[in-house]
């Protein structure tokens, strides 16, 4: 029994805990091994030759440039030169270190991976039935009045849904985004779900971006072959262009999308005969990679997968155990980027977020087991005071599994930065023999680890 | 949360203030910028029958010298504090302490008087006040008292005012001009309460120190003046190894308690890393 608080997914979904110890254990080793870490992580990377990958637990790795993602962040940070600086840091009796981590960054959970939760002689049973899977809709209308308006199911909490499905559907349909009205509510009794519906795992850059444009795309096509039928000429020879459809060639009509909503609806006699009434589309897309789990526990449990790369440099006071960010680099391929800015926001986010679980975030418990952080001035989070600045850099290779080729990022940096600040801290205090193994690092237990090591040392 | 009911009043002169802290004989509490006093209501570990308004008592805002001594009205905000050229002057410790008060929304209204009345001992101005041994004025129906730090600050956030008194102004002596200064600090966050600061003036005659004043932000219940740790540097000078007895005398003289974010070890060592270097800083700046 216990009175404490249970654990719940956040972002970055358990990636964080597992970066951390593994980006400690290649610092481990290059310690180990005499290496520099760079280049210990440059000779374990996956080569690009050979994405897609299988991993060994059936991960499937869409695309990537790993080593040159890793390259950039250390050409940006200007890596060497820093090394230099620590140097000459160290020799004057300071605490400056470099950290590096990186981390692959999955996108699109599988429903198939809740089933490793089951034993495999369970999941051989007959009665059992197995599960698999990842898809979104999107619904995209013109309306009488020639507006067009995408119907979404999912409900964003700020990751900027409206803004990226107006830039979709506008591309696709030749119009601005300032035309698309997006409608970004959920309700089971009125929009087309399924079992991994949702905004959650960073889909939306990934899957639900897929649905947007293959609606746009199949709505589009009905329009092309609507136009052609009103000019009375096969369907290959017109084009959509401009948000009209032209002829390819020649001269002749052009019929806008506003146009066509017009006639379609006001007059169906001017349909093709066997076209479908109403100017509407809806896709479903599902990845083709989301495959139940498998006899021997593998399963791709998410459907694509980012890469990032992130250099930190830090100094450590060590008689107030204070952490300061000298230099913060984060490298990041997620495929197509769809909105820059929004891309931006959700690394910067990240990074905060992943800076509270590094060094503020914790909930504490007296002896009696009462709780102590129960509010926001207890529960430490960094505020724009806290933020360092962060440099920024894209990497695209887009995924050959999306529409678009774009992959999810809404959660990127938070799952980085908690190893890369670790390792740089531990980097800072190799003198002293400090390797941090402990999040967050609050100044309490840093000091004392400084101050233990400090003992060892003298005695 | 929202804070409980409580009736409101904002009275325009001190004796109307005073008369209703008599009606409510204990029950009410002053608001002055409300930086402390409305997350507490909101939290609603403070459930007062009213709140009795300074606000709109325009006597009580002030900045001014009288017989080397710079005057406060307890409701100058803290931000006319850091930017007044008579503090830079006068008080120049005052203006850096300032700096590290909250954030620049929080100045704008928190004031000289809320913050010592408020007597939370990691705050900056109750350390500024110890440092320099000034004064506050509290009046009460009976008339005014003067009151110097060590009278004043009780424990956490508790002081001698009456519940029937209002703190009405903040006496701080004048820094002697050439004197050097440093407000040290350290916190979680930028704009966090201290876990420790160190207020420190030095004033310095060719290698001797004429005049140390120390007290601390965060290491125990009230501010500390660290008596014992001016003495050294004012026997033994300014040396580095002076100033290093000095800081460890400073660790010795406090007694701080440990909450979640900072043990009490770990406070004692940070009252004495910071003394050295505020004695350190505050050596720069004194004048040649």
């Amino acid at each position: 029994m216990t009175n404490k608080s249970l654990t719940g997914p956040n972002r970055g979904y358990a990636c964080g805990h597992l970066y951390f110890e593994t980006e400690g254990m290649m610092d481990r080793l290059a310690e180990k091994l005499g290496l520099d870490p760079a280049e210990v992580r440059r000779r374990n990377l996956i080569p690009p030759a050979e994405l897609p990958y299988r991993t060994p637990t059936g991960g499937y790795y869409d695309s990537g440039d790993y080593p040159k993602t890793l390259q950039m962040a250390l050409d940006m940070a200007r890596y060497d030169e820093l090394r230099r600086v620590q140097k000459t840091a160290r020799a004057a009796g300071k605490y400056f270190g470099i950290g590096l981590a990186l981390a692959v960054d999955p996108s699109v959970s599988n429903m198939g991976y809740v089933a490793t939760a089951l034993d495999p002689q369970f999941r051989a049973k007959p009665e059992y039935l197995p599960k698999s899977g990842a898809t979104e809709s999107a619904t995209v209308k013109v309306d009488p009045l020639g507006r067009v308006i995408a119907i979404l199911g999912t409900t964003p909490q700020g990751q900027g849904h409206q803004t990226i499905v107006s830039q979709i559907i506008a591309d696709e349909l030749g119009l601005k985004p300032q035309d698309i009205t997006v409608v970004d509510e959920m309700d089971t009794f009125t929009r087309v779900w399924s079992i991994s519906s949702g905004t959650y795992s960073s889909r939306f850059g990934s899957v639900g971006t897929s649905a947007a444009a293959l609606a746009a795309r199949k709505l589009r096509a009905k329009l092309v072959e609507y136009a052609a039928h009103l000019m009375d000429v096969p369907a290959n020879d017109v084009e959509f262009n401009d948000g009209a459809v032209r002829l390819k060639r020649g001269k002749g009509p052009s019929y806008t999308v506003k146009d066509l909503a017009g006639r379609a609806h006001w007059n169906t006699e001017s349909l093709p005969d066997g076209m479908e009434p109403g100017l509407q589309a809806t896709a479903v897309f599902g990845f083709t990679v989301a495959k139940a789990v498998d006899a021997e526990d593998r399963v791709n449990s998410s459907n694509t997968y980012g890469f990032i790369a992130e250099v930190m440099a830090v100094e450590v006071d060590p008689d107030t155990a204070q952490i300061t960010i000298v230099r913060y680099v984060t490298v990041h391929d997620a495929g197509t980027i769809i909105n820059p800015m929004i891309v931006e926001g959700q690394i910067y986010g990240g990074a905060l977020h992943g800076l509270g679980g590094a060094l503020y975030e914790e909930l504490r418990y007296d002896d009696d087991g009462q709780f102590l952080t129960g509010s926001f001035m207890d529960y430490l989070v960094p505020t724009a005071s806290e933020a360092p600045t962060i440099e920024i850099a894209h990497l695209s290779s887009p995924s050959p599994l999306t529409t678009l080729g774009s992959k999810g990022l809404g959660e990127s940096s938070s799952m980085t930065v908690p190893a890369v600040i670790a390792n740089a801290v531990s980097d800072a205090l190799t003198p002293l023999g400090v390797r941090i193994t402990e999040l967050p690092m609050t100044p309490d237990r840093l000091w004392r680890s400084i101050r233990e090591a400090r003992e060892k040392k003298d005695s | 949360m929202k804070p409980p009911k409580f009736d409101y009043h904002a009275p325009k002169t001190v004796d109307e203030a005073l008369a209703l802290l008599t009606r409510y004989d204990g029950e009410a509490k002053i608001l002055a910028g409300g930086q402390s006093l409305m997350p507490l209501l909101n939290f609603r570990l403070s459930r007062p029958a009213a709140l009795v308004d300074l606000n709109r008592i325009p006597t009580l805002a002030y900045i001014k010298e009288v017989d080397g001594s710079v005057r406060f009205g307890a409701m100058t905000r803290q931000r006319a504090i850091e930017f007044s050229p008579v503090v830079a002057k006068r008080l120049p410790l005052l203006t850096e302490a300032t700096r590290w008060v909250g954030h620049l929304p929080i100045r704008t209204r928190g004031t000289i008087g809320g913050s010592i009345a408020h007597a939370d001992p990691s705050a900056e101005y109750p350390a500024v006040l110890t440092a320099l041994d000034g004064e506050v004025v509290a009046r009460g129906p009976k008339g005014e008292r003067v009151l110097k730090p060590r009278d004043f600050f009780h424990t956490y956030l508790t002081t001698s005012l009456a519940a029937d008194e209002i703190l009405t102004e903040v006496r701080l002596p004048a820094t002697p001009a050439g004197a050097g200064f440093a407000f040290e600090e350290f916190s979680r966050r930028h704009g966090d309460f201290a876990i420790i600061g160190i207020a420190a003036v030095i004033v310095r005659e060719g290698s001797r120190c004429t005049m140390a004043r120390l007290a601390t932000a965060g290491a125990g219940p009230i501010p500390v003046r660290l008596r014992a740790a001016e003495e050294i540097l004012e026997r033994e000078g300014l040396g580095d190894e002076a100033i290093a007895r000095a800081a460890a005398k400073a660790q010795e003289l406090v007694q701080p308690d440990g909450d979640i974010h900072a043990s009490a070890d770990y406070r004692r060592h940070l009252t004495g890393v910071l003394t050295g270097r505020a004695v350190k800083r505050a050596l720069t700046k004194v004048a040649r």
